[in-house]
């Protein structure tokens, strides 16, 4: 009843190819949009808006970026780990040596640069495919890694390999008092660093991955985006009708590991403040792309909704055994129930529908359109 | 139709099945069709109107193709079958040979042939003299067997895909599309060998075909859907006859082109079964 | 429509059962527990939280609690993961009241957690793992790497090593084998090792193991056949000890020439080696075993009346003994704090006064019932590292035995790494470091 289209007539093209045609969509996304953007941020406490929220966000965007590769262009991807450290690193040492630089300005460089690092790693691409190309791109997870543990510029020299997000403001030090843009400073946030409130962490970071969702929609509707669907349901079609295959997966790999960089930025600046490669190594790379699976390959609704599941599900199990299992068994089969029940919950959703989180979203809405007449 | 089934022995039925891909989208809005025992079935319509699934239906694949048989009941030597998995259906004797031929690339043509004798239990001599008999069919796959199947011609690979049916034993082959991309000549040469695998070895065939002339000429019975209904059905001969099939699926008329208007009132006319 | 309107009750069912809630304010004093029961380090986190709790139940039925305060806690499992570290640190630290003080019981959690900790007055104590130039409280004024740090623990195990080639002299010429296990924790003492390698003259070569450390095989033909070092030094973390002594096993190096870090030098660790491990010596800033009073009466109190944390047959054992030592330092610089700011509950900030004067005599250690169990400590600003001493143990296949005395660290090595690395952490930072008496009367200004 509440999606029901009849009587809703399109009369251009525009607005029949609009990215939501419907509506309710429209609402939905916009109730949602408000919800995150106001509700939340004056809501919510700490413990919401960084671990959980701002968390989510982070992973979201990189698999989004995952999501371009894999799901739309159809190149498998165990890199991801790798790509996201070279953002990260990248954006903090430009943060850190450049500090005049404004902080979304190193963001983006974090972006370029593993963009860059994602086009080298891509060129193999042309040749092999599948799980050929995954142990391929495992080549990049291990090799980046091995130069971020051992060239200490990286981390600035730091013993421990730790990179610490130095704290900078979102317009950079000229938009500070006394600074030659000075008229900026009453707009300019702290971002990073201790000082920095969990609130403008959690906007800019809300931000930054609406943004890029929005480009990544609208990409993945434009013809690049159907170039690289159509290297991915079949290549030698593809090449025949005129789409050149070394410019459309090498732009997949740059475009997604792109997003992978931006994603491992915020990472370490909005998200936990600090990092070492631990934090990317592959059973990261993994996570991702198990947010993909799970929510849906060739889909950036997906993207959200498997890094919900992913990120949040284990949370929550372990706020409700730790509620409700107080006293009922002993805490280490407690904690290992835990993983049993992800487990299962995985396998559980999977089964149920094999195409992700994204499908069963899209079945669901196929059929509250039939309901309550379905056939 | 009643008179004709009466004739024989019926040896599949398909009783008002209703098929719906995905929960959503209804393919088959009631289909019913029944094949008797030695017979051949054609089962013909345009493109969309529903042979495939209505086939698929039969030998429930599809599952895999996120659909579902939603109403209705299929009826193989007068038990149901709609629950039964393929591969329980193959053991019972019906088989399929699907759209655009789907052999083993990597296999030989030998390895292919002998992928079809999967389910049989009754020896290997048994085997090899069924191997044998599908030689004899086809001379021109014993000259080829040991190539990989992906590298022979079109035509071959069908021929592939019916002689790998065939080593099955099956009672009852659904043979979808065997002219796809097939020139004419060799289209010819297989629906002879279909016609004469069906006089001598017994074996029922209900053919999914858009080549409405050729389906014709080789079967006994024919059924015509639309949009997932059957709109039309009856002897082979007389479908051939019929002025409104002459006109809409073999393309031949005496008289002038009719107008768009009358198109529309044949659609009308058309009967519908269930 | 039925499932996802089932679907709908259940989140709300959920978001109000984790929604906190608030809790009538008897006099408490909360303790978060981030811990770990699953995982390759499982064994790790289990005894030791084990300890800790056992701990704190005893002075609760026994005394009462401390001061007439209660002490609860709460664990959260972080499976050793950093995000799940920062996750549970946020989700606890303010509950019932708020923590106190936080034991990460992982180098990289409690890297993670310096800035957020320190912003929120939350004392971290990383005893024995950590950040080892926090050391320097001038800089670090929340973070305590107390007892001993992984770089005065190396210039001990140094200093073992000469013990046992005849003198630091005969260190010269020597080649040691540094197997670390590849994280933050792992990386720590490379650059203390490669210093101390150019003081004395031996040579080290580095080989990191990857997370878990299963597999080690590569790793160990090269130091045994290539590399052939006189020593290897362990600085290995749950499965990858065992591991790492079958290994050597195989290549035929002598697991009495293998020096473990205290992490590397539990139970836990050796037993699954078997053979291989026997003579293998590790390092340890206190022993095994329930032979001392404070252990006997959890065993009698806790234990006795049905209220383990831990099954008793771990009681005891190294990593058991060494969350109960987590528990006494913690208890007593709360005490400390209570005395010195004449309240019951006590604030973060409290607690901090509270860790950075703490001072447990060898007569304290005495009335704790914990002889023996481990070594006179006194933090100050200027040191949030105690200088406590170490001492080696080694294996012989059915316990540890002590094989050495207290071994003193050489701070004239360590000291001025820590300052150096301190003073550019605060530059970098844009922290001034404290100098004088602060606010709460804690002293910086001399040694």
């Amino acid at each position: 009843m509440i999606y029901r289209e009849t009587g809703q007539f399109k009369t251009t093209y525009p607005d029949d190819q609009a990215i939501f045609p419907i509506p309710q969509d429209r609402w939905f996304l916009g109730a949602g949009l408000l919800l995150a953007l106001v509700v939340v941020p004056l809501t919510a406490n700490q413990y919401w808006l960084g671990p959980i929220f701002t968390q989510f966000l982070v992973f979201s965007l990189a698999a989004v970026g995952l999501n371009i590769l894999t799901g739309y262009a159809g190149q498998v991807s165990l890199g991801t780990g790798g790509f996201m450290a070279v953002g990260a690193y990248m954006c903090y040492n430009f943060a850190l040596r450049v500090p005049e630089l404004p902080l979304f300005v190193d963001f983006i460089i974090g972006g370029i640069f593993a963009a860059l690092v994602g086009v080298v790693f891509g060129l193999p691409s042309m040749r092999i495919k599948g799980f050929y190309l995954a142990v391929a791109t495992l080549a990049a997870q291990f090799f980046l890694l091995w130069v971020f543990d051992h060239v200490g510029w990286f981390t600035n020299y730091d013993p421990a390999g730790v990179a610490s997000a130095p704290s900078r403001t979102l317009l950079g030090s000229w938009a500070t008092e006394g600074g030659p843009l000075s008229f900026l400073a009453p707009i300019n946030m702290m971002v990073s660093g201790p000082e920095a409130t969990p609130e403008t962490k959690y906007m800019i970071t809300l931000v930054t991955v609406i943004v890029f969702a929005v480009l990544a929609k609208n990409m993945v509707r434009s013809s690049t985006g159907r170039a690289w669907m159509a290297i991915r349901d079949m290549d030698i079609a593809a090449e025949i009708i005129g789409i050149n295959p070394l410019k459309t997966k090498i732009s997949a790999f740059a475009i997604s590991s792109f997003y992978c960089g931006v994603a491992g930025s915020l990472y370490v600046f909005t998200y936990v403040g600090n990092a070492d490669t631990e934090a990317f190594d592959l059973a990261r790379s993994f996570q991702i792309l198990f947010m993909v699976i799970i929510g849906g390959l060739g889909s950036i609704m997906g993207s959200f909704l498997g890094a919900a599941f992913i990120v949040l599900l284990p949370v929550f199990l372990n706020i409700l055994a730790s509620t409700l299992g107080e006293g009922t068994l002993p805490s280490d089969t407690l904690a290992n129930l835990e993983l049993i029940i992800f487990g299962s919950f995985i396998i559980f959703f999977l089964i149920i529908e094999p195409h992700g989180f994204a499908r069963l979203w899209q079945i669901g809405k196929e059929k509250l359109r039939k309901w309550p007449f379905p056939y | 139709m009643e008179q004709t089934a009466s004739e024989s022995n019926i040896l599949l039925t398909v009783n008002n099945i209703e098929v719906i891909y995905d929960h959503v989208i209804l393919v088959l809005k009631g289909v019913s069709l029944e094949v008797p025992e030695e017979g051949i079935v054609a089962l013909l319509g345009a493109n969309g109107a529903g042979k495939t699934t209505t086939l698929k239906a039969i030998s429930n694949l599809l599952r895999a193709e996120r659909g579902d048989v939603t109403k209705g009941s299929i009826e193989f030597r007068g038990d149901r079958v709609d629950k039964l998995s393929p591969s329980e259906l193959v053991k019972r004797g019906v088989t399929q040979v699907m759209e655009g031929r789907h052999v083993f690339e990597h296999l030989t043509v030998q390895e292919n042939l002998l992928t079809g004798a999967y389910t049989r239990t009754d020896g290997r001599n048994a085997i090899s003299q069924s191997l044998e008999m599908v030689y004899g069919y086809f001379p021109r796959l014993k000259e080829r067997r040991k190539s990989q199947a992906g590298y022979i011609s079109g035509g071959e690979q069908q021929m592939v895909a019916v002689g790998r049916a065939l080593m099955a034993k099956p009672s009852v082959i659904l043979l979808d599309e065997p002219s796809m991309g097939l020139a004419p000549l060799l289209v010819e040469e297989i629906f002879e060998i279909v016609k004469l695998l069906n006089q001598k070895e017994k074996v029922t065939i209900l053919l999914a075909e858009q080549n409405t002339i050729m389906a014709l000429k080789y079967a006994t019975y024919g059924y015509i859907m639309e949009n997932g209904r059957v709109v039309m059905d009856g002897d082979a001969k007389e479908l051939a006859n019929n002025e409104d099939v002459k006109e809409f699926y073999l393309g031949m008329s005496g008289e002038n082109r009719k107008s768009f208007k009358n198109v529309k009132n044949y659609r009308r006319r058309k009967r519908w079964l269930s | 429509m039925k499932t996802i309107k089932r679907y709908f009750g259940s989140v709300l069912t959920f978001l109000l059962l984790v929604l906190p809630v608030a809790s009538a304010q008897a006099v408490e004093q909360f303790f978060p527990m981030l811990i770990y029961r699953t995982g390759p380090y499982a064994a790790g986190g289990s005894g030791f939280a084990g300890g800790q709790e056992d701990y704190y139940e005893l002075l609760n039925t026994r005394d009462g609690g401390v001061g007439g305060v209660k002490l609860i806690w709460e664990e959260c499992e972080t499976a050793y993961n950093s995000d799940r570290g920062v996750e549970c640190y946020e989700r606890l630290k303010g509950k019932n009241g708020g923590g106190i003080v936080v034991q990460p019981l992982s180098t990289g959690i409690t890297y993670r957690l310096i800035e957020r900790a320190t912003k929120d007055q939350i004392p971290i104590m990383s005893m024995g793992y950590g950040r080892t130039d926090a050391s320097d409280g001038r800089v670090f004024p929340y973070v305590f790497p107390i007892v001993t740090n992984y770089w005065s623990q190396n210039t001990a195990k140094i200093k073992y090593i000469g013990s046992k080639v005849g003198g630091m002299d005969k260190l010269k010429g020597l080649k040691i084998a540094n197997l670390y296990h590849e994280s933050s924790y792992g990386k720590e003492t490379i650059p203390v090792m490669d210093l101390q390698a150019k003081k004395y003259g031996f040579t080290v070569n580095h080989y990191p193991v990857p997370h878990p450390g299963l597999d080690q095989k590569a790793t160990w033909l090269q130091i045994g056949r290539r590399f052939k070092p006189d020593w290897v030094i362990l600085r290995g973390w749950g499965v990858m000890n065992p591991t790492a002594l079958k290994e050597a096993a195989r290549v035929g190096f002598p697991a009495n020439k293998i020096v473990g870090v205290w992490w590397s030098g539990a139970e836990e660790d050796v037993i699954p080696a078997g053979k291989a491990a026997v003579g293998y010596v590790a390092a340890g800033f206190h022993p095994s075993g329930n032979d001392f009073p404070v252990i006997q009466e959890i065993l009698d109190k806790v234990h006795g009346a049905g209220k383990g944390n831990i099954t008793p047959q771990r009681v005891g054992t190294i990593y058991y003994n060494r969350g109960l030592i987590g528990g006494i330092l913690s208890v007593e610089a709360m005490r400390n704090a209570q005395k010195k700011f004449g309240v019951q509950r006590v604030t973060g900030e409290q607690m901090r006064w509270g860790l950075e004067n703490l001072n447990i005599t060898e007569a304290r250690i005495k009335e704790l019932g914990a002889e023996g169990l481990m070594s006179p400590i006194k933090i100050s600003c200027f040191d949030h590292e105690g200088g406590g001493s170490v001492k080696f143990q080694e294996w012989d296949g059915k316990q540890w035995k002590v094989v050495t005395d207290w071994i003193e660290t050489d701070q004239s090595i360590v000291r001025p790494m820590i300052e150096e690395s301190a003073a550019k952490y605060a530059q970098e930072k844009g922290i001034t470091p404290r100098s004088g008496k602060d606010s709460m009367g804690s002293d910086c200004s001399t040694m």
